[in-house]
Formats: structure tokens, sequence, C-alpha cells
């Protein structure tokens, strides 16, 4: 096998193993609290990973209808 | 390609599948907005009316919003001052959410589509993206703003698609959420408009 055959094959498993990743969770959302830190928000959001007001949505569940308070 | 030929057939037909997935599996986590200048798509709404005999009420703002929800659902924790009822499957995850919240920012019938995505972006989603609005929706007791929009939550990266509204009524004004994994929405979308048909404000 060439070296640069074989440099193309790694690249491209890499590239459909990353891909496949992003999509993971796709069908799986939950609503169990996250127990790591919580994730910045440099935008003066709630933080998220259980930070601010601990709500489901600050834990990868859906969003409610609060206006940022 | 002519170089694939001239090295062995298995390995070809490795490098060649890995290739030929690669853009599909792209496509199929696509979460992009769609191209500008296109016009947003009315919001399918059902007709405001009563919820089905059987399904539950919890009230918010002293009993001058009530929303409906089904009998699957069941309340769940949320901010103070809300009404959210949800439903899990056995491994805990979401199939289906209701949320009610009395408005509190500067939310209005008018900004309520941009100010919704913009929210989302803000404070839960990496991605949010407009579906479809209606403005002047008729709800029982009052007149609401509705979007429908995809988002990818910044924990998880959980897919979802809502519908949510603006409702304002005589005294009061609220919003109602309505959201499904995306990869349910089709089928949890019936039951979750009927939801927020039923939604009452005074």
């Amino acid at each position: 096998m060439s070296r640069t055959f074989g440099r193309t094959l790694i690249g491209s498993l890499a590239l459909l193993a990353a891909l496949v990743a992003s999509c993971s969770s796709h069908s799986t959302p939950t609503h169990h609290h996250a127990s790591h830190s919580s994730a910045p928000n440099s935008s003066g959001g709630i933080p998220q990973n259980n930070g601010g007001d601990h709500d489901g949505d600050n834990n990868g569940g859906p969003s409610d209808g609060d206006g940022n308070k | 390609m002519a170089r694939l030929t001239s090295l062995a057939a298995g390995l070809g037909w490795v490098a060649a599948g890995v290739l030929a997935a690669a853009p599909v599996a792209a496509a199929g986590c696509s979460s992009s907005p769609a191209a500008g200048g296109a016009s947003i798509p009315r919001v399918r709404l059902l007709a405001a009316r009563h919820a089905p005999a059987g399904w539950h009420n919890a009230s918010l703002l002293g009993g001058r919003a009530v929303l409906a929800y089904p009998p699957a659902m069941h309340l769940v924790e949320g901010d103070r001052g809300t009404v959210s009822a949800a439903k899990f499957n056995a491994s805990g995850a979401y199939l289906m959410y209701l949320n009610a919240t009395p408005k509190q920012s500067s939310e209005t019938l008018g900004n309520w589509p941009g100010f919704r995505i913009e929210h989302l972006k803000k404070e839960n989603a990496v991605t949010a993206r407009l579906i479809a609005e209606s403005r002047g929706v008729r709800f029982l007791g009052g007149t609401g703003t509705c979007v429908v929009d995809a988002y990818v939550t910044k924990v998880k990266s959980n897919h979802y698609t809502e519908l949510a509204c603006f409702v304002r009524g005589q005294t009061t004004s609220s919003v109602i959420i309505a959201a499904a994994p995306t990869a349910r929405w089709a089928s949890a979308s019936r039951v979750l408009m009927r939801a927020v048909a039923a939604y009452q404000v005074q």
C-alpha cells in the first residue's frame, strides 16, 4: 500500500469517526443533572452544567420560556 | 481513483466507502440555517380550544394562565413561578416537554421570533435556527406570536425542536414552550400542538 493512500485512508477514518461522534447524542437527551462543573458563558447567559438556576435546560434538557432572568 | 485500482481491492473498497460515507454523515447532522433571503413559512397551528377530557391543568400567574397537559406527561421541576410537564422514556430521555413561564424580560409580540432565537443561543444552544413563525395567533383569552425552531444544546449536544409562543392576555403576558427531541418531533408535535391550542390566559 502506498504511503499516500495509507494517509488518505487514516485521515478519512478519523474524519468519519469525528462526524459520527458529533451526531451520537441526537436521539438520547436525558434529564439527569450533570455532575461536572459549570461551563463558562461569556455571553452573560445562565451558566450551563448545573450552573446558575440549576434548570434542566442548563443540563442538556429542553429550554424553558424564561427571559434570561 | 486511478491510484485505488493499483491497490488491493479490499482496501480500495474500504477507502471508497469511508470517503462516500463522510458527506452523508455530515449532512445527517447538519443544523445550519437555511439560505438567507428565504421567507419564513407560517406555523401550522391548531385552532384554540379547551383540552380534551382527561387532560390535567396546571396554573401559573395566580391562576391567570393555565397549561393543559396530557395524562402521559407529569409535572416536573422548573424555575420558581413557572409550570413544566414532561414525558421521559425508561432511560430518562425527554420525549415531550411543556413549559409555561410568565414574561420575564423584554419579549413582546413584535420581537418574539428574534428574541427567542437569540435567547436560545445566549443561554442554552450552540446553534438555533428559525423554521417557521406566525403572528396574531389566537389563544384562549389572548393573542400570540409563535415560532417553530430547532436547536442543539450546549450541554450534551442534544437536538430539540420546539414550538414557542409569546402570549399576551388582557392582564398578563407569558410564554408557552412545547418541545421534543428533533428525531421525535414528527410524532410528538401533534399532542404538543394540542396542548398549545389549549393554553389559556387572562
